[in-house]
């Protein structure tokens, strides 16, 4: 399966590949960052349908996470692929709104990456 | 706080400056309106460089320097000369000459508020004129003594000379003298209230101001007119009595005169409760004072505001305006300036006493009794003279107490103002920190948790024998401990930014990077509006100089200010958004670059920009165009504070209405 990171932090690229080092080395789980809600919309127009899970931080300069969650669940892709919040508040409200704008999930930081490896299992 | 009313206790006092002033600007006026005033200038300094023959001519030269008031843009210059001019004379033993010059003297210091040093001269050139006998120097002088003591307040002596002067003027019909004395007397009585001299003085003036043609004596009498209707309540017959004076002085380009009558309307229309025009003459004389650097009438014109804006019940902008009017008053009231005056009157009653005395020897054979009790009726004015002083000068010292606290009041109330705005912005940080300190922990709690995993995972390698693919994993243990370094220190200097933030800045300048500053609080100042406003979205775009090395500056403090600004731009910008087209992209940037000798920071936003007739207040304290309650108005002023005076650099700001603002600091590079 392929897998969509956004986050403005740059470090998050290599703890994914590394937290997930025996999945990639196994062919498991394919994983793609994009720094920016932005760069995440131009990702996913020149690959479409290929990713089928997005992982999205929040809060975000530019365009937020929950816009982008937005315009994936209402613009663009169909079927939308699944999309998972994560955000460091993790208040009712953001839950909420996400839930609203069709999330599939909801993550909290710190990432707890059992609990994500456990998600992302079930849909193998 | 105490209520403090600046009006009452200056308004009196100055207006009497003022009259005098308008006064003694147009018996001059209508010799310079004819030419420019620099050409005459200039051609005098001329005349003056090729005359340096000591002689009588010159000293006329010389004297042509002082008032009629060609130089009054200079009073400096025009004193320097007049005091060359008395010099010479006096080496000359030209006796007229040195009368005129200690006259002119007296004018310029009087306009000076040197109230001391001009009747000091105003005596001396009574002195000598009459030692020469000479009755038009006589009445001139008198005339000029008498509205010395008419600014300074002193209504007795000044009554005295300047009736002196209309007797003698009128002896030797002099009209132009005849005007000037009873034009000062009419001040002198409509100050005490007396209509009905007032309403005689003017009479006489008026008849020999139309006989003259002199229109700034018609304007001066309309003044009178519109303060005697103002003291029985005839509010709009008064309006019209200034406005015909305005007109008349607006004429004659007296601008002294037109401040004064501009500030009495905004009075009157305050009285009136009619806000615009109260404020319209205001502002109109705030203008007119500034454009002519004339310093009482700048500082009358604030007093007007304030009291305009506290009519009207606009208390931000009358604190404000009173702050102005505070700062002003330190730099023209001053103490010792009026006890000068109160030793130097003394001095001349002793004169006088000494003078008495000498007669006394004179005339021996006089009826002694008589003599006995003239020196009682003189030892009991001079004791009620003595007691008014002793009066006065208490109740002098009574309102400097009243001013000094109701000053230290104001500080104190400033410095928590100053503490609350600080605190203020140290909560929107919270919220900034809070999230900006998560990430970096996430990163170290992982990478170190992946570290651990994979020293169990170096180990099985080792003993499976795989040396290669065991030193892939080693790599990678030393990459990511250098992350969590990384990360760790960037949760320190966030900590460290807090605390430096909070606490009373230590003034200490130390070699700072710039641009690792800037980049720190864009994020802490976006994090903090996130926090707080979930719909609140922008972009921030960072441009910096990596050449620029680091610049010693108190980081806190230039801290506070780059906070300040992006703040604002993101307040700017959310504003716009809120307004705008669906297409529109919020954007603040934050961009360093090296100059020749100095550093610059810019910020922008692409808002609504500033509208220009609010510019020129944006670094006045207490200026917010926030909702009550959202600002405090110090944020800029306090920045501005920061840069100019601590650090000596310069804060602008340059805008485009709907385009948006741009704030550039720049600092010099060697502090």
């Amino acid at each position: 399966m392929k897998v969509l990171v956004v986050d403005d932090e740059v470090d998050v690229r290599s703890l994914f590949e590394q937290r997930f080092r025996k999945e990639i080395k196994s062919g498991e789980i394919e994983f793609a960052f994009a720094f920016s809600g932005e760069e995440a919309l131009t990702f996913l127009h020149a690959h479409e349908h290929e990713a089928v899970l997005i992982l999205s931080d929040i809060n975000m300069p530019g365009m937020s996470g929950l816009q982008l969650l937005e315009r994936i669940k209402q613009k663009y892709h169909k079927p939308p692929p699944v999309v998972m919040m994560i955000t460091a508040y993790g208040d009712e409200e953001n839950y909420n709104m996400a839930k609203k704008l069709g999330a599939d999930d909801f993550l909290t930081k710190p990432v707890d990456f059992v609990l994500l490896k456990q998600k992302l299992k079930p849909n193998n | 706080m105490k209520k403090f009313n600046p009006k009452s206790f200056t308004k009196c006092k100055i207006k009497k400056e003022m009259k005098s002033i308008l006064l003694l600007c147009f018996i001059c006026m209508t010799n310079t309106l004819l030419y420019g005033q620099k050409a005459i200038k200039d051609s005098l300094k001329k005349t003056l460089d090729l005359h340096l023959q000591e002689d009588t001519t010159r000293v006329n030269l010389l004297l042509a320097f002082g008032p009629p008031p060609i130089f009054l843009d200079d009073k400096d210059y025009a004193q320097q000369k007049v005091r060359e001019a008395i010099a010479l004379a006096t080496k000359l033993k030209w006796e007229k000459g040195e009368a005129i010059g200690w006259r002119k003297l007296c004018y310029l210091q009087d306009i000076d508020q040197k109230y001391d040093t001009a009747i000091n001269s105003g005596l001396n050139a009574l002195k000598i004129s009459e030692e020469i006998k000479d009755s038009d120097l006589i009445a001139i002088a008198n005339g000029r003594l008498g509205n010395a003591y008419l600014t300074w307040g002193n209504d007795s002596l000044a009554e005295f000379y300047l009736k002196t002067s209309l007797e003698v003027a009128k002896a030797i019909k002099s009209k132009q003298d005849i005007l000037i004395a009873s034009v000062s007397l009419c001040d002198l009585y409509s100050d005490k209230k007396e209509w009905n001299k007032v309403a005689e003085y003017s009479d006489q003036a008026l008849k020999s101001a139309i006989e003259e043609h002199d229109y700034s004596v018609e304007a001066n009498i309309f003044i009178d007119i519109g303060q005697e209707q103002e003291e029985e309540h005839k509010l709009k017959d008064a309006i019209t009595s200034y406005r015909r004076a305005l007109r008349l002085t607006k004429n004659l380009k007296n601008y002294h005169g037109i401040a004064y009558i501009l500030t009495n309307l905004s009075y009157l229309f305050c009285s009136l409760k009619t806000e615009d025009s109260a404020l319209y003459y205001a502002n109109e004389a705030l203008l007119l004072s500034k454009g002519h650097n004339m310093a009482q009438e700048l500082l009358e014109s604030y007093i007007a505001l304030v009291n305009v804006t506290t009519t009207f019940h606009d208390y931000k902008d009358a604190l404000a305006y009173h702050l102005i009017v505070d700062s002003l008053e330190n730099k023209t009231y001053s103490l010792d300036a009026a006890r000068n005056i109160e030793r130097l009157t003394e001095k001349v009653q002793q004169d006088k006493k000494d003078a008495i005395a000498k007669a006394e020897q004179n005339k021996k054979d006089a009826d002694e009794k008589r003599i006995r009790n003239l020196q009682y009726s003189a030892i009991g004015v001079f004791l009620l003279i003595a007691v008014f002083l002793f009066w006065n000068n208490r109740q002098k010292q009574k309102s400097k107490i009243k001013i000094q606290n109701a000053y230290a009041e104001l500080k104190s109330t400033q410095s928590q103002l100053i503490q609350s705005e600080k605190m203020a912005s140290l909560g929107e940080l919270t919220a900034g920190i809070a999230h900006e300190i998560q990430n970096p922990l996430n990163f170290v709690n992982n990478f170190s948790e992946i570290n651990q995993e994979m020293v169990n995972e170096v180990t099985e390698e080792i003993n499976k024998g795989n040396i290669d693919e065991a030193k892939i994993i080693l790599n990678d243990i030393k990459e990511n401990s250098e992350k969590i370094n990384h990360h760790g220190k960037r949760a320190d200097a966030i900590v460290k930014g807090m605390l430096q933030h909070s606490r009373a800045s230590s003034g200490q300048k130390e070699l700072t990077d710039i641009n690792a500053l800037c980049d720190e609080y864009v994020r802490l100042s976006y994090h903090g509006l996130r926090a707080k406003d979930k719909t609140f979205n922008a972009d921030f775009k960072t441009d910096f100089d990596e050449t620029i090395g680091k610049i010693k500056i108190v980081p806190q403090d230039i801290g506070r200010v780059v906070l300040n600004l992006l703040t604002n731009a993101f307040y700017a910008v959310n504003e716009k958004k809120k307004t705008a087209a669906e297409n529109y992209q919020p954007t603040v940037s934050v961009q360093t670059k090296k100059l020749k000798d100095k550093i610059q920071i810019c910020v922008s936003d692409n808002g609504n920009g500033i509208p220009q007739n609010v510019i020129d207040k944006i670094f006045q304290p207490f200026f917010t165009t926030k909702p009550t309650g959202s600002g405090t108005g110090l944020g800029l002023s306090l920045s501005y504070d920061i840069i100019t005076k601590a650090h000596s650099g310069t804060l602008t700001a340059e805008t485009k209405e709907n385009e948006g603002t741009t704030f550039i600091i720049e600092l010099p590079k060697q502090l």
